[in-house]
C-alpha cells in the first residue's frame, strides 16, 4: 500500500494564473500588472498534484492532517515506486535549454474522474477533514487510468508561443 | 514583522516531509507579512527533494529551512572533536538515492538554507540548481555535503562555512549566469578525497563574476576552469590559485586534513596541526565556522576554524612548596 498527501486545492500566486479550459490555455487575470503569469502558473501545486508518496503507515504531520488544502488518501496494493512516480517533476524536451514554464510536476491524478465513488467525492470536499485519510480500493491498472500527464505550458518567451501574451 | 516557525520530521511534528512544507507557504509572503521558518528534526532520515518555487519573498520577509535547536550536527556535544564529516549520527541528515533529483531547487528570493547535512549517493546529481535565473539573497551556511562528484549549480547567493566533498569521483561546483552574478563562496571546503583521482577543476565558472574567499578547495588539477572569471583573495589549494591575492598556492594536501581520505570511511575534513589553513584567512562577515565556534584573531581558511589547545596546569595539593611561592 501507499499513501498520497495530495493537493485538492490550486496554490495560486498573486499574479494571476492560468487553467486549461476547452479551446487552450486561459488566463484568469486578478492582476494587471502581473508579469509571466505562465512561469506563476507552472510553479506551484495544483489540484491533483501528490506532495508526497510514502510507504504505508506513514507518520503525517499534524497539518498534513487537517490542511483544507490536502487530502491523504492511501491506495491498497500501490507499489511504492509505483506511487513514486508522482512526485516526478515534469522533463524538459530539451534538457540544454529548459523553457521557464516547466511544472513542478510530470503527472496529476484525476481526483474528479467519474469512476470514483461518491464517499470519495465527498471526502475530498470536506474541509473539516472527519476523516484524516481516505483508502482508496482501486487496483493498478485503475490507478493508471487516473495518473494524468501534465499538458506542457508553453514559455512565453519562446517564438510561436501563444498571441495573447504580451512580449 | 512576525515568524512562523513550523517543524518537520517523523515525530508529531507539523510536517512530515521538507516539501510540504514547502507547499503550505504562503503564495504571497510579502502581504502576509510574516518570514516563514522550516525546522527539521533528526526523527528519521530525510529522503526527499526540496523545489522552492511560486511564493513572493522579499528581504524582510522570507524563508528559512534549517535544523531545529538541538538537531544539527552544529549542536553536537562532541562537534569539536568528532570528524568533520557527514554522519548520520551527528543530527539532522538528507539522504537522496534516487537519479533525476535536485535537493534544493531555488525558484525565489531570499531563501536561507543551514544547518543540515547532505548525502547523494547517485550519479552526477545535483544538490543545488537555479536553473539558470539570478537569485538575489540565498544563503546556503553551515552544512555539509556529501555528494558523487558534482555539487551542482550556483547562479547567485552566498555559500558560507560549506563542507563540501566528494565520495565516488573529483568534486565540482558552478556558477552560472548570463550576466554578472554575485556568487559568493565564504570560508568553503571543498574536497576531492585523496583517494580518488582528481579529474579537472574544483570550482568553475560559465559566465558571471563570482567570488571565492578564505576557501580551502583541495583535490583537483587546477583550481578553476579555463574561463578564469573567479576573484577573491586567501583560498588554499595543492595547484596555482590563478585568481586573486593573499592565497596559499600549491602547498601540501596531505598536510591541510585530519583524514582526507574517504577509503575507510573515517574522512575527517578538520584542520590538521600545521596545515597551510591556519591563521592564513582574511576577516569577513561571518565570524563562525561551521561547528559554530567564534573566529577570532587571524582567521583560518575553510570552513573549520582551529582553536587554541587550552592551557592546562599541573595538580596542586595543599601544603605543596611551588617554586615560585618558595620564600
Amino acid at each position: 500500500m501507499a499513501e498520497f498527501l495530495i493537493r485538492v486545492v490550486d496554490k495560486r500566486t498573486p499574479t494571476g494564473y492560468w487553467q486549461h479550459g476547452p479551446t487552450g490555455w486561459e488566463h484568469v487575470d486578478e492582476n494587471r500588472d502581473a508579469d509571466d503569469m505562465f512561469i506563476d502558473h507552472a510553479t506551484t501545486h495544483k489540484r491533483g498534484d501528490v506532495i508526497h508518496a510514502a510507504p504505508d503507515g506513514w507518520p503525517w504531520g499534524s497539518d498534513e492532517l487537517i490542511s483544507p488544502f490536502w487530502r491523504i488518501i492511501k491506495v491498497p496494493g500501490l507499489e511504492l515506486l509505483e506511487a513514486q512516480a508522482m512526485v516526478a517533476r515534469e522533463i524538459a524536451e530539451d534538457p540544454t535549454n529548459p523553457p521557464r514554464t516547466l511544472q513542478r510536476r510530470a503527472f496529476r491524478l484525476d481526483i474528479d474522474h467519474p469512476s470514483l465513488p461518491a464517499a470519495f467525492r465527498e471526502y475530498l470536499q470536506d474541509d473539516t477533514r472527519a476523516s484524516a485519510a481516505y483508502t482508496l480500493s482501486i487496483n493498478r491498472a485503475a490507478f493508471r487510468v487516473l495518473k494524468k500527464a501534465r499538458l506542457p505550458i508553453p514559455d512565453p518567451a519562446v517564438i510561436g508561443g501563444p498571441t495573447n501574451v504580451i512580449g | 514583522m512576525g515568524v512562523v516557525t513550523k517543524t518537520i520530521g517523523t515525530s508529531s511534528r507539523n510536517y512530515s516531509t521538507m516539501q510540504a512544507w514547502e507547499d503550505a507557504l504562503p503564495a504571497n509572503l510579502v502581504t502576509d507579512g510574516n518570514s516563514q521558518v522550516g525546522e527539521c528534526y533528526n526523527d528519521s532520515q530525510f529522503t526527499g527533494v526540496v523545489n522552492f518555487s511560486g511564493s513572493v519573498v522579499d528581504a524582510t520577509n522570507n524563508v528559512t529551512l534549517t535544523a531545529a535547536s538541538g538537531q544539527s550536527f552544529q549542536d553536537n556535544v562532541n562537534v569539536r572533536t568528532a570528524r568533520l564529516a557527514y554522519n548520520t549520527s551527528n543530527g539532522v541528515h538528507i539522504n537522496l538515492t534516487s537519479t533525476g533529483l535536485t535537493l534544493f531547487t531555488r525558484g525565489y528570493d531570499h531563501i536561507v538554507i543551514k544547518r543540515l547535512q547532505v548525502k547523494y549517493t547517485t550519479n552526477y546529481e545535483r544538490i543545488i540548481d537555479e536553473n539558470g535565473i539570478n537569485r538575489t539573497n540565498c544563503i546556503i551556511q553551515d552544512c555539509i555535503f556529501a555528494v558523487r562528484g558534482y555539487l551542482g549549480k550556483m547562479t547567485s547567493g552566498k555559500m558560507r562555512n560549506v563542507l563540501a566533498y566528494s565520495t565516488f569521483t573529483q568534486f565540482s561546483l558552478t556558477t552560472d549566469y548570463a550576466g554578472t552574478n554575485t556568487t559568493f563562496l565564504e570560508n568553503c571546503t571543498f574536497v576531492t578525497p585523496s583517494n580518488i583521482t582528481p579529474l579537472g577543476s574544483i570550482i568553475g565558472a560559465n559566465s558571471g563574476a563570482p567570488s571565492a574567499r578564505n576557501c580551502a578547495l583541495f583535490g583537483c588539477l587546477t583550481v578553476q576552469n579555463f574561463k578564469n572569471l573567479f576573484t577573491g583573495n586567501n583560498n588554499a589549494c595543492e595547484q596555482n590559485i590563478n585568481f586573486g591575492t593573499s592565497n596559499q598556492s600549491s602547498v601540501t594536501y596531505a598536510n591541510q586534513f585530519e583524514q582526507s581520505s574517504t577509503a575507510s570511511n573515517l574522512e575527517d575534513f578538520r584542520l590538521k596541526t600545521g596545515s597551510n589553513c591556519i591563521d592564513t584567512g582574511a576577516t569577513l562577515t561571518l565570524a563562525t565556522d561551521i561547528s559554530n565556534t567564534s573566529r577570532s584573531g587571524s582567521w583560518d581558511i575553510g570552513a573549520w576554524e582551529t582553536t587554541a589547545a587550552p592551557t592546562s596546569f599541573p595538580p596542586v595539593s595543599v601544603g605543596m612548596k611551588m617554586p615560585f611561592l618558595a620564600m
